[in-house]
């Protein structure tokens, strides 16, 4: 197990150097001068002058690059061309909105997914089956943006019963901080569930079929003693699977939740640094969602040893 | 099994089928309606899609507007279904260039051994940027146009179509009809192109459709935040962003290119299911 451990963090190494190139070379993708690029039109000679030694742009690439990734590795991302703060200091500042989103979207996509899928599974073949299937077939083609300002317009503004944008911090009470996150969770977690839906029905199907499910009926044992311990325990990993990597998706997509719902997180952040152009704070970003995306798929292969005392590293 | 069990399990077997051709069927007529709305947009449409009209901002739908008018004044209904045009050349375009750019990288490292390391290497490091986040930070460099956005997403979904590619060429490669290809000295080329790939083809054709539901989804997000298409484009997320500021005092503007965004998505993924159950008999059981 712990060579195991070890062996994938080596294997992270490339992948990550991959990550920082691209997000190094973003900057040089276009032809001509990247500073006049992010200066506009309008920048003096002088400007785009300090903006080329600021970002060493002077320098040969190679050079370039070998000085941005011995930074990066000393943890210095560089400052925002825009407000002058560290890149990292920003990021921080904005982690807190955007951790309790995925996480409680996580929670809409798993609490609605998983029984609807166990219960499509159950009633498979019946009309309740063909209902849930269809609602899991929308639900994947909605974009989950849309469905936020569709939930804006009529939970929101119509009926007012939640906040429709903004964000309160933690600190000002759990309550009354989530009911701010109550319509983003939803936007961005339902077409998620319809995911989980579909990979639970299928295995916790495949699972049904099997001898020992018929076994532990057979001896008598409870529907739903069958149901939650011998079923759906040996559905996990599929599940475990297809939720790890919804919620490393998740993440990404905060960009455009926090857009349509105002809230002042680090995906929001991403577009207005696009925007801007402002390069340090887009590749900051890039590569801390890149190192939660492979740590959750790490902790994901782990969690198989939890669920499932057959595999072993 | 008695002939009866057996009798029921072939009918089940069969109403199956049934029910997955349906699911083709379903996903091809809503998707053709909107290839017709895009192909023959200039015929259906009465207005300009382009044309302002400041005294008539968004009206509702009506006889003459049957979408209503967005908040410059411009037919809706027009707008909508050139949208449907870009949507679904961008869609299009999107798949073209991943399934020409994935599919050379992927035959290329399936097939060459040497190379196969360092190129999935490369494409591995790609996977751990969510797919979004990637085009999201390239529209940053390219700058807002049509032929940027189909650039960005294209190559934001190459390395999922080239992982594929690699893992079916992988198994093609030893099958004994290439090793007589081989054996009779075939050119790399040939080899490739003539008896490689065509074998390799069926996952491509199920990844396609899922890249074109991506495409289309992604465009249009990326157009709402406005890092994609520029505003005067009609496409559907350009409406939606336009639409955003006055989506309580008109919410037509919001329902309608909403509503075509799913049914777009839906008839793709609806297309994706069935084709993969077509061509992939080994996985009709797991997705039944």
């Amino acid at each position: 197990m712990a060579r195991y451990l070890v062996r994938r963090i080596v294997l992270l190494v490339p992948v990550m150097l991959v990550v920082a190139t691209f997000a190094f070379l973003l900057i040089h993708l276009v032809p001509g001068d990247p500073a006049a690029m992010i200066l506009g039109d309008m920048a003096s000679v002088d400007d785009v002058e300090r903006l080329r030694e600021e970002l060493r742009l002077n320098e040969p690439l190679p050079v370039q690059y070998v000085v941005w990734l011995g930074k990066i590795l000393k943890g210095d991302f560089g400052k925002s061309l825009y407000s002058h703060q560290p890149v990292l200091q920003m990021l921080a500042d904005r982690a807190q909105p955007t951790l309790i989103l995925s996480i409680s979207s996580l929670l809409v996509a798993v609490v609605i997914g998983i029984p609807t899928g166990i219960a499509a599974a159950i009633k498979r073949g019946t009309r309740i089956d063909a209902v849930i299937l269809s609602v899991a077939m929308f639900g994947a083609a909605i974009p989950g943006f849309w469905l936020g300002l569709v939930m804006i317009m009529f939970i929101g503004v119509k009926l007012g019963w939640l906040p429709t944008s903004g964000y309160q911090p933690w600190s000002a009470g759990a309550s009354n901080s989530l009911r701010y996150f109550i319509m983003p969770a939803i936007a961005l977690g339902f077409p998620y569930s319809a995911l989980i839906i579909r990979v639970t029905r299928s295995t916790m199907l495949d699972v049904l079929g099997t001898d020992y499910v018929r076994t532990a009926r057979a001896k008598g044992l409870r529907n739903l003693v069958v149901i939650g311990k011998h079923a759906l325990r040996n559905s996990l990993i599929p599940i475990l699977t297809v939720v790890g990597m919804s919620f490393a998706t998740m993440v990404a997509g905060t960009v455009v939740t926090e857009s349509v719902f105002s809230i002042p997180g680090m995906g929001r952040l991403v577009v207005t640094s696009v925007m801007r152009r402002d390069y340090p704070v887009l590749q900051g970003a890039i590569l801390v969602v890149a190192a939660i995306y492979v740590i959750v798929n790490l902790v994901v292969d782990l969690l198989y040893v939890l669920v499932d005392p057959r595999v072993k590293y | 099994m008695s002939t009866l069990a057996a009798l029921q399990e072939f009918r089940k077997s069969a109403a199956k089928a049934l029910r997955r051709n349906r699911i083709i069927r379903i996903g091809l007529i809503i998707f053709v309606f909107f290839v017709l709305a895009a192909v023959f947009a200039p015929i259906i449409c009465q207005h300009d899609p382009l044309k302002m009209n400041p005294l008539n901002r968004m009206k509702g739908p009506s006889r003459e507007h049957w979408f209503g008018t967005d908040e410059l004044g411009r037919d809706l209904f027009s707008r909508v279904v050139y949208g449907a045009r870009t949507s679904l050349t961008v869609g299009l375009s999107v798949v073209a260039l991943t399934i020409f750019m994935g599919g050379l990288i992927g035959l290329i490292a399936g097939f060459f051994r040497k190379l196969d390391g360092i190129i999935m290497r490369i494409m591995d490091g790609f996977l751990a940027m969510p797919s979004e986040l990637v085009a999201i930070a390239l529209m940053a460099t390219l700058g807002p146009s049509m032929n940027n956005v189909i650039l960005a997403l294209s190559i934001a979904h190459v390395p999922r179509m080239a992982r594929l590619l690699r893992s079916s060429v992988l198994v093609v490669r030893e099958l004994v009809y290439v090793e007589a290809a081989e054996a009779l000295g075939v050119s790399v080329p040939r080899m490739l192109f003539r008896h490689v790939l065509p074998n390799c083809l069926s996952p491509v054709i199920v990844q396609a459709t899922s890249t074109f539901a991506f495409a289309v989804l992604s465009e249009a997000s990326l157009s709402f935040l406005g890092v994609g298409l520029p505003p005067y484009v009609p496409s559907w997320g350009t409406i939606l962003s336009g639409g955003r500021q006055f989506m309580n005092q008109a919410p037509w503007i919001t329902v309608f290119p909403g509503l075509s965004i799913v049914f777009t998505v839906l008839s793709l993924n609806l297309l994706g299911d069935g084709l993969r159950d077509l061509l992939d008999p080994k996985l009709r059981r797991i997705s039944g």
